[in-house]
This record gives structure tokens, sequence and C-alpha cells, in this order.
């Protein structure tokens, strides 16, 4: 570590706890002041590297001179991830909104259908109350929603709060702590997009899963020309999965949340990762290897509705039997490629 | 652990200056300073500040409307100059009004021991 380098690191140190709206200028300042201070001493003996480790020890620990700049009030969640958590929060709380509203307009059209043409006003009554339901829904999923994110949030202040007050406490920093500490490249900057992505996704998923599952089926005309949909998964057994199944879901919203939360690559952020990632594989492979929560008897129930399926029955059962076997393959390849990308990264990246 | 005399005497002390250093920060502005300038204006004045201290101060000040800041990106090193403002003007009378007041009456009080 050279002493430029290890000024840039602790200016670094310090304005990463800043809002963002203030670490570009305070970083500005504070390396114009490190040069002012370089430059009144030297023509003493010391050397540079020397000096500059004078200089910082005086400024003192970051975490201490960002709490200084911050004015170190308490906070559920501080100025650091302040942005990060307004940002998640839209997101999760769009999609909420927008995926129940979807799940209510599906509900309501497959309702209709399925409705007999019953007199006016029972008709207008079981209508009202679909849309109550429908309403109470969406109520309930953004307050869900928003109370997860913070709390999320929170446990993370908290263990950063609780990082800075280790090392800020006594003399216990020095500046060749910085060795550890290199600036993050570009590439250890989290791609918000994928997370974003992923949120979205899972939302969705949820909202499919405990509201529409009908929806996920083979779309299939019958002879008449009428749509018809098989449900690949069994619906009367679904419900008993379901649980363990949000659990996953959360798990999955968590790991995108601290991603974008924590916004870079660190060792620490990969081995969460990994762990909540094996957590979710573990009960999404006990869901999905079990023959019961799928539809058995998908090919039969095809054929009797379409008679292209009729013919090929055979082979296609042999296909869905491999199907239904080997979903939790894929998964498990999954989760394995992202816990494995996210290590890898940390290792890379960072090291804090 | 009891604290020795004079280490009450350093913490007491350096709580009546954490009360005074915007007073003589906002005395110092009527022309406009970088920070570093500052720091060696207030100790060679007497009244020697870490920059570590005084650096988010000024931050404060600012965001409070006190000072106004300006960079100066014209010379070898581009450096951030402060400056006060009117309500920054304002403030500080006020404070020394303040201070005045302070003064006699501690003066009063701590001239015999007691108050007449």
């Amino acid at each position: 570590m050279t002493t430029e380098e290890m000024i840039e690191r602790y200016i670094y140190d310090v304005v990463r706890r800043l809002p963002a709206d203030q670490r570009n200028d305070t970083g500005l300042e504070l390396r114009s002041l490190v040069d002012d201070m370089l430059e009144e001493r030297g023509d003493n003996e010391k050397t540079r590297q020397e000096n500059a480790e004078d200089i910082l020890r005086e400024l003192g620990a970051p975490s201490a001179l960002a709490g200084k700049y911050r004015g170190d009030k308490k906070y559920l969640i501080g100025p650091k991830y302040y942005e990060q958590y307004w940002f998640v929060l839209k997101i999760v709380l769009i999609a909420v909104t927008v995926g129940m509203v979807i799940a209510a307009i599906v509900q309501g059209v497959a309702w209709m259908i399925d409705a007999p043409a019953a007199a006016g006003t029972q008709y207008v009554g079981s209508a009202a109350l679909g849309v109550g339901e429908a309403i109470g829904n969406t109520v309930l999923g953004l307050v869900q929603g928003f109370a997860w994110v913070t709390l999320i949030f929170a446990l993370v202040e908290r263990y950063s709060v609780k990082l800075d007050l280790k090392e800020s406490s006594g003399s216990a920093w020095k500046p060749q702590d910085l060795k550890d500490r290199p600036i993050p490249s570009e590439k250890a900057v989290v791609k918000k997009g994928e997370s974003v992505a992923g949120i979205v996704f899972t939302v969705a998923v949820i909202i499919l899963f405990n509201l529409i599952p009908y929806l996920m089926g083979l779309w299939l005309t019958d002879g008449e020309g009428v749509m018809h949909s098989v449900p690949l998964f069994n619906l009367e057994a679904l419900p008993a999965f379901l649980p363990v199944l949000n659990v996953c879901f959360a798990l999955g919203i968590l790991r995108e949340t601290l991603r974008v939360a924590i916004g870079r690559h660190t060792l620490w952020l990969g081995i969460v990762t990994a762990v909540l990632n094996m957590i979710a594989l573990g009960l999404s492979c006990a869901v999905f290897f079990d023959p019961g929560v799928w539809n058995q008897n998908l090919i039969d129930q095809a054929a009797a509705i379409n008679t292209n399926f009729a013919g090929a029955a055979a082979q296609l059962n042999i296909f869905w039997e491999y199907f239904t076997k080997f979903f939790g393959c894929i998964l498990i390849f999954a989760f394995v490629l992202d816990s494995a990308e996210s290590l890898y990264k940390g290792i890379r990246y960072g090291r804090v | 652990m009891m604290e020795t005399p004079e280490e009450i005497v350093s913490g007491l002390t350096q709580e009546l200056r954490r009360g005074t250093i915007v007073m003589c920060v906002l005395s110092q502005l009527a022309e406009p300073q970088y920070g570093y300038s500052l720091v060696q204006r207030l100790c060679e004045a007497g009244m020697p500040t870490e920059a570590g201290t005084l650096y988010p101060l000024l931050r404060r000040l600012e965001k409070q409307g006190l000072l106004g800041s300006e960079w100066e990106t014209g010379g070898a090193k581009p450096r951030k100059y402060y400056a006060i403002t009117p309500m920054g003007k304002e403030v500080y009378k006020r404070l020394c009004a303040q201070w005045q007041e302070m003064e006699r009456v501690i003066g009063h009080m701590t001239d015999g021991g007691e108050e007449k």
C-alpha cells in the first residue's frame, strides 16, 4: 500500500458512510486537507509515509470522523443505507401492487367464466365481495412487503453500527488497517438491475403460487376451439406446500435486498448469500422432489381435451415423469451456481 | 475507577470550548477562508481545534445556513472556501451579546464566590 493509496482508501472509507450527495464534495475537501497538512510537515525529518500516518491518526478512525460529519444520531435506518432502502422499498411495493392487480383481474375473469349466469343481485354481491377481497389482499401484501424490507435494512444498519463501534473504540484504529480495505473497483459493485429483476420475479412467483396457481398449466384448445388449462401442480395438495415455498421465496427476496443494501461484493455478502441459498435449496428440494406436488395425471387430462395429445400420450407421459423427477436438479444447479459466483466475487473483490 | 482532578478539569474545559467553538469560527469568517487556513488561524489565536472536529463543523454550519461556500479551483489545489452569510452575521451578533451577558454574570458569581 503506497502513501497515496493509503490516503485514498482512508477518504473512501470515510465518505462511503455519508449520504451519497455529500460524498464527492466531502472527499475532495478531505483530500485537500490532507495535502495541506502534508505540505506543512514537508520539512520535518519524517518520511512522507510517516507524516501521512500521523495525519490520518489525528483525523481519527474513518467511522469516527464520518460519525462527526453525520452528527451521529441514532437511526433505525441511517443515511448510509437510506437510499438503498427507498430503492428496494419502491420496487417491492410497486411489484406487489402490480402483481396483486393482475392476480385480481385473473381471478375475476376466471370467476366470471365459471359463475353460472346467476340472478342480478346475487351476481353484484359476489362481485363486490371479490373486489373487497382483492383490495384486502393488496393492502396485506403491501404491509408485509414494507415490514420485511424495513426489518432487513434495520438489521443491516444495526450490524454496521456495531462494526463501526468496534473500530472507533479507544485507539484501536491505525492507518495500517487500511491495507485490507482497498477501494472497490467497478467490477465489485453489485449490479442493481439483476437484483431488481430477481425481486420483481420472486414477488410475481409468490402471487402466482398463492393466489392463481391454476395459471401455471398447459393451455390447450379442445375440439370446439375453447381454451382449457391443465394445471402442472396438484392443486389440492399445493396449499400444504405453500408455507415452505413461501419461506424459500422470502429468502430469495432477502438475498437480493442484502445485495442492494451492501452494494458491493464482500466476503461477508458471499457467505450470507451461500447460506441463504443452501437453506432455500433444501426447502425447495423437499417440495419439488415430492411427487405429490405435481399433477401426475397431466397428460391424461390433456389427452382428454385435445386429441393431438391422445396420440402421443405414452411418450409424453414418460417425458412428464422425467421432468417432475429432475426439476429439482435444475434448482440445485441454479442455486449452486449463484452461491459459487457470490462467494467467488466476495473473495476476489473484498475482504471486509 | 476515579478520575483525577486533572482529568475532570480537562473534560470540563473541553465542554466549555465545545460550546464556544461556533462563535470563534464565525468570528474568523468575515473574509472567505478554506478549512485548513482556519485551523491555523484558530491555533494562532490560542484556540487550537483539530481538523477532524472543524471540518464536520463547517459542513454543519453551512447546512444551517450560517456559512456559504465556494470551490476555488484556480490555484494548484482545489479548495473549498467558507464565508459567513447575512444570517450567520445575525446569529453571531446575538451569540456575542449572549456571551457578554454570561461573562458579566459569571464574573459576578466567581468574583468573591457569591452573587451580590
